[in-house]
Parts: structure tokens; sequence; C-alpha cells
């Protein structure tokens, strides 16, 4: 274990080294795009200085990630604030979003997949794995357009701008997250379905169920009691998997409904060349990768009891 | 059964989401939510504000929506003319390098505290870096020019600066803030402006509402503005089809998914001038005839019919929006592809290359250099295209000068020195590399010239000495195009990016 939790230590390291070195080969200085075409050679030093941006990159590095371990990701230099905060301000959306579109992943994909699996015969199968092929090789900013232009311009169920943040209740903020949830889950639904099927079919099949069987165990804790729990490792892994992707590849969709979260800012740090927000995102974005991972480990254990007795 | 069951489930599920949000109705949603008495109106805009602080953004798209809840010294016309503002009147010493100003009795700000000459120098020292609070300068345009500001009494300030500047009464109309408020202007902005700020939310927009002491009578009339920020224009036409704003800046491309019978398009000149800039030290085009074909050899009526509609042809560095310091060059090089190859044959550059960067943030940019590239193949001319970002054309074309040429559009500016210094030398964005003494000269004299008659007239010769020497091809000033509801009135445009919200009003 404690093996486990150093390696996602050493892997940190070396996403910030990545991460800093990329940054740095990017073209363009930042305080040229602050400034604009208006050119203001005091202010620019003044910047430049503020930012240190005047210091050898291996001096900014250290810099950054002694302040780093300090909690403190600088300020941006696009919106002259602590990256932090605006980290902070946008979280609860991109959150927001990543929760509904994982419960919906779990709450349609797994009984869809149970469903398939139980009723695996004939072409259904066939048939099941092109929709779910579809669902997966569909673009979620080509779906959300699709059900933009459904729900809110045909039906008109819901304006366009439907999102508004966490502090105008509850219920405004997940009507505002149905359609973006529903765009970001899509993919990851239709891979659980797949998944889930496969899984439980694979099992379905071996010994122990035909051994149940014959004994009078009925289908119903055979499938429930027996099958779901052996297969589940699979699935664990495939919906960590999912979890991950849900926090990574919300950005286009949240571009796509105008939600401002760690997406849209990270589109903005990038336009900008704000180089400390776009580090401070793409350090985010890697603990919360790193975390979700060490979270799975530890959760295979909890699964499966052999896992376990091998550590 | 059981498919019966987890079927049902999934539904249910659903079903309730929907129900949640189909009870709770949007009451803001709907044409001007005028039936709660209240009226308001919805602008949406592409950028993110960079600060709340005016003194600290930078961007013009904070700007243009800040400029309603902050108000200055001075205002400006439609024209572009500086008018009164916070301050009455002013006087300008005989050597021009004081400026009294005095101020409008009676104005108060958002948070009720009364205007005087103590918050004038308040801002402007906190401007130049000089309120010992916050030691930095903000804006080094008025660093560099302000020596001092002198409080005479709480109705008049003088403002000493280092050298006469005919174009310092221009940038006067800076937002004016109350004495000691700069620390929390960035989150909580408090100017004289038409509009308070109510409240921010960070990449959706912000809430104003209107200032029931504005010193301007009777002004604003909307009493609700909300600002909303979208990401993705595509989204934000399908909100625009849906009635969502009232107020939008739109781009040519899409104007005709803009629905006809619930949307105006205004359009206006943004003062923005386009143009194929050409680097003057590149070899070729040190000659002037060179320079002289490729004007000849650009259709800029072609250009414009198929970028941005409407806009105005021009011949300089100048648009016809500030028509009173406005020389009309446009029909300087008339279109004459045969014209454009006699005198490359004469310079000796019959089978002339070259490259042209262009940066591909800009959509207008790119298609006028597209068309070029089409036009000057016609007389012979290779002009390759090099589409590179935003960031690079910033370091590379506009601080190292390391271009042959470019495409670019200039945003307006309220006084002609800054637009037309551009290219004079010593100035360190002059990316043209234009290199003409007598231009130079002027644009140095007239910025020490107090009489208007007089500036105009020196503003106008370096306008023709950019179009006789063929500095570069300025092609167009771009066309502004708005959607606003077709109920919605009261729409004014000025020369540069504002969007005054003052004399909107929803028709009976």
């Amino acid at each position: 274990m404690a093996k486990r939790i150093l390696y996602s230590i050493l892997t940190f390291f070396l996403v910030t080294i990545i991460i800093f070195v990329i940054f740095q080969l990017i073209p363009g200085n930042p305080v040229l795009n602050k400034i604009g075409l208006e050119p203001d050679p005091a202010l620019e030093q003044l910047l430049m200085e503020k930012y240190g941006l005047d210091k050898p990159p291996l001096e900014r590095y250290f810099d950054w990630i002694i302040n780093l371990f300090q909690l403190d990701m600088g300020e941006s230099i696009r919106y002259g604030l602590p990256v932090n905060q605006l980290l902070l301000d946008r979280l609860p959306n991109t959150v927001g979003l990543a929760i509904f579109a994982f419960i919906l992943v779990g709450i349609v994909g797994i009984p869809l997949g149970i469903l398939a699996a139980r009723f695996n015969k004939g072409g259904r199968g066939t048939l099941l794995n092109g929709a779910t092929q579809v669902g997966i090789a569909i673009p979620s900013f080509f779906l959300a357009m699709i059900l933009i232009l459904v729900f809110c311009i045909k039906l008109g169920w819901l304006p366009v701008n439907a999102f508004t943040t966490i502090d105008a209740g509850l219920l405004p903020f997940i009507r505002g997250l149905i359609l973006p949830a529903v765009a970001v889950a899509f993919s990851g639904i239709s891979i659980t379905v797949r998944y889930v099927r496969n899984s439980m079919v694979e099992e379905l099949n071996s010994d122990y169920v035909l051994a149940a069987r014959n004994k009078g165990v009925s289908e119903k804790d055979i499938l429930y009691k027996h099958v779901l729990r052996n297969a589940m490792i699979p699935i664990v892994t495939i919906l960590g998997m999912i979890f991950v992707s849900i926090i990574t590849g919300s950005i286009v969709v949240e571009q796509v409904f105008t939600i401002p979260g760690i997406g849209a800012l990270l589109v903005t740090g990038i336009q900008n060349l704000d180089l400390p927000l776009v580090q401070g995102i793409c350090v985010y974005v890697s603990i919360v990768v790193i975390l979700a991972y060490l979270l799975l480990d530890i959760l295979y254990m909890v699964i499966d009891p052999r896992i376990r007795i091998k550590e | 059964m059981k498919k019966w069951i987890a079927l049902l489930l999934a539904f249910a599920m659903v079903f309730c989401l929907f129900a949640c949000g189909g009870g709770e109705e949007d009451p803001a949603a709907g044409d001007g939510g005028e039936a709660e008495g209240a009226s308001s109106v919805i602008v949406g805009i592409q950028q993110d504000f960079d600060s709340l602080d005016p003194y600290i953004a930078q961007a013009s798209g904070t700007e243009e929506i800040m400029l309603n809840v902050f108000a200055g010294l001075l205002s400006f016309s439609p024209e572009g003319e500086m008018t009164p503002g916070l301050a009455e009147s002013w006087e300008i010493s005989e050597d021009g390098l004081i400026y009294t100003f005095h101020l409008r009795e009676g104005v108060t700000f958002h948070d009720g505290s009364d205007f005087t000459a103590a918050d004038v120098k308040y801002s402007l020292d906190r401007l130049c870096g000089k309120d010992p609070d916050e030691p930095e300068v903000t804006k080094a345009t008025f660093a560099d020019v302000i020596t001092e500001v002198v409080v005479v009494d709480d109705y008049t300030v003088e403002m000493h600066i280092n050298a006469n500047d005919a174009s310092f009464l221009a940038y006067m109309y800076v937002g004016m803030m109350p004495e000691g408020s700069g620390p929390d202007q960035a989150t909580h902005p408090i100017g004289a402006g038409p509009y308070m700020f109510v409240d921010y939310t960070p990449g959706m927009g912000m809430n104003l509402t209107k200032f029931e002491n504005y010193y301007e009578e009777g002004l604003p009339k909307i009493d609700e503005v909300e600002v909303k920020i979208f990401a993705d224009m595509s989204t934000a036409v399908l909100a625009l089809s849906n009635g969502e704003y009232d107020y939008m800046t739109v781009t040519y491309d899409i104007l005709e998914q803009v629905p006809a019978d619930s949307y105006v398009i205004e359009q206006y000149g943004s003062n923005t001038i386009q143009l194929l800039g050409l680097n003057n030290s590149f070899e070729p085009f040190q000659d002037v005839r060179v320079r002289q074909a490729i004007n000849y050899a650009i259709n800029k009526d072609d250009i414009i019919s198929i970028v941005a509609p409407g806009s105005e042809k021009v011949g300089s560095n100048f648009s016809p929006v500030m028509g009173f310091w406005y020389e009309d060059l446009s029909d300087y090089y008339t279109y004459d592809p045969e014209q454009a190859q006699a005198l490359l044959a004469e310079a000796g550059y019959s089978d002339l290359t070259f490259t042209c960067r262009v940066a591909s943030e800009y959509d207008q940019n790119v298609d006028a250099a597209t068309i070029i590239k089409d036009q000057l193949a016609q007389v012979g001319v290779t002009m390759e295209l090099d589409i590179i970002d935003w960031n690079t054309w910033l370091e590379e074309v506009y601080t190292n000068f390391s271009h042959e040429a470019t495409v670019i559009g200039f945003t307006g500016k309220l006084d002609p020195d800054p637009v037309l210094k551009r290219f004079m030398q010593g100035y360190g964005r002059n990316f043209i590399n234009f290199d003409n003494d007598r231009y130079t000269e002027i644009i140095e004299t007239a910025r020490l010239t107090n009489d208007v008659d007089e500036r105009a007239a020196l503003y106008k010769e370096a306008q023709t000495i950019l179009a006789q020497e063929a500095a570069s091809v300025f092609i167009q000033d771009v066309t502004n195009y708005v959607a606003v509801n077709a109920e919605l009135q009261g729409f004014v445009s000025y020369p540069f990016t504002f969007i005054d919200m003052r004399n909107w009003e929803w028709a009976e």
C-alpha cells in the first residue's frame, strides 16, 4: 500500500515537470497577450517582473513547485487573481456536472448491461453491439448540439442558456445540468453497457453457475448474488476510467453549454497563454486522475479478497 | 418482469429530473420581463471579464461593459468628440501644460458618497501608481504624462502634464472612483456611471441595476441589465434564435441565422482599420513602386463584399467614422492589375514572392489574406500564407517585426494620435517599419498643436503621406454587426467598442 502511494507521488512529480516544460515550449509571451495592441513598455516591464517571467526557467520551476507544496498555485496573468480562487469558484460547476454524468452512467449503464446479459440471445446481441458502438463513437459536442436543437429549439422544454450556479438553488442547478450531463455521459453509458454485458455473459457461462443451477438456486440469486459480484472487478475498473474521462473530458461540453467550469477556464487560459492558470489546472486534473486510480486500487481490495491476500 | 422494474426505475429517474425542472419557470425568460414592472435587457458577450477593476482590466471586451458602471471627467459623443462628463467645463493653460477641470456639483457615487476633487486626485494617483497604498502603476499612458494632480477646491482640479499633449483630453474618459475604494474595485466596482454593479459570476456574467442618482437627467431608462457570457458562438446563435438575448454582437457569417422577425441588425463603422501590412524593410518592399503595385493589384471592394459587406473602403490608416480628422483617400489606388504589372516590371520584381503571416484567431483577417493571395496571383505575385496563432503573432510580427507582410485590424481610438503614430519612427510597434521623416515630424508636431483645425490639417497630411508612399495596403473600416431585439430602441454606436445602455428602452 505504501509503495502504491509512493508511486502516486512520483507520478505527480513527473507530471509537474512535463507540464512545466511543455508550457515553456509554447511560443508567445503572456504579458504581450495581456497588453494587446497598445504597447506600454513600462507596464510590460512591470508585469514581467511581477509574474517572474524575467527569471530563468529552472528558477521559475522551483519557485512554482515550492509554492505548490504550500498549496499556492500563483496568480493568473489574465485575471490578476489567485489561481486557487479561480479554480474554487468554478469547481462546484465541474464537479456537479461530473457527478451528475457519473450517476447517469451508473443508473442507466449498469441495469441496461445486466438486461442485455440476461437477454443475450439471437440477433439482439448484434443489435446492441451496433447501438453501443454508435454511442461510443458519437462526439460529445455533436450530441450536445443535437440535444440543444431538439430540446431547446424544437420542443422548447429548456432555454439554451439553462445553466445557473448552485447559488440559485439545487433544482435550477440540476435542471441546467440535464442536457450537458447526458451529452457527457452518453459514451460512458455505452461503454458500461458493453462491459457489464460481456463481463456478465462470461461469468454466466462458467462452471459455478452450472453447479448452482443444478443445485436448484433460483436464476435471480445466481444473477445478483454470485455472477454480479464476480463480474464487478472489470466493471469497477471501467467505471473508474469513465469517471476520469468525465472529469477531464467535459471541457468541450462546458464550452458548448457555457458552463463556467474548469474546462472553460482552461480554454481561456490557453487562449491567453496564462501559464500559472493553465499549469494550475493541469496539476488539478492530474491530482484527480492520480487519486482516482489510487482509490480504484483500494476498491479492488475491498471487492475481491483474493487481491487483498496477494498483497 | 425484472426488465420492467429496471426500465421503470430508469424512466422514473429521468422523468423526475425533467419534472423538477418543469415546475421552475424562469421569470426572467421571455421578452423584457416587463410583466413585473421592472424592465430588463439581456446582453450576450463573448469574453469573460479580465478584471472588474477598470484600472487593471486590459481587454476591450471588459471596457465595453464597464463604461456603463464608471463615468469619467469627460464623456464622448457618437462622433468621437469629447464632451462634458463629471467635469462641466475645462480650460487649458497657454503652454498646454495645465488642465483645469470644473467639476459638476451634486454628483454621487454608487455607494452614496459625494463626488469631489479629492476623488479625482485619488483616481488619477492610483492610475499613476502614486497612491501610497497601491504603489503599482496600472496605466503607464497616464503615469508617463501626468506629473501632478492638484486639488484647488472641492470642485476644481488642476492636472499638470510634463509636455504639451493635444491628445491628453481624449484619455480623460477614464472612470472616476471614490477615494480609498481601489482595493475593493476588483470584487465590487463602484463608480458614478448610469448602472450599478450588482453581482458577478465568474465565466457566466454580471447583473447591473439602474443608478437612480445618475447625473444625466432621465437616464438610464432600463431598470436591470443582465450581461451573459457565451463561450461558443454556435450555441449563442441558437440561443439568439430562441430569443434569449436582446443584444449581441455577431459576425457576418452568422447574420443569416439571426431570425429576421424578432431582431434588427444594426451596423456601424467600428473605426477598426484592416490592412495588409507590408514590412517596408523587406527588400522588395523598400521600393515604393513595388508597394504601389501591390496596392493596384488588390481589389478592396471584392474583399469587403466577401469579408464584411457594408464596410467603408479606406486608403489610409484612418476611418471615416472620425469625420473631422478624416481625409478621403479611398480611391487613391483604383484596382488596376495592368498598372500593377507595369510597376513591378519597372522595379524588376515581376516574379515577386513573399510570405504573409496571419493570426488564425481572426477569421476576417484570414479570409482577407486568402482573397488577397488570389488577387496577387493574377498579377504574377506569389503570396504564401503562414497561419500562426495570436500569441505567436504578437511576439514574432508585432514585437520582433519578423515578417514580410501580415493582415491585421487595429481597433479604434478617440484621438487620431494613437491611431496614426503607429507608423512613426521611434514608436515601439511600428511593425511595418515605415520610415518617413516628414510623417514622423507631422505626428510629433500635431501632438503639440492645441488648435484643432491646425491639428486636423496636419493629420490629413499624414494620411496622405501614408497613401502616397503606399506604406501598406489599407483595406477597410470593418463594419460591426449587432443583433438587437426588434422591440428594443435607443441603439447608439461609437467609434470604438462601447455598449451604451443609457438610451435603451422597450417599445410600447
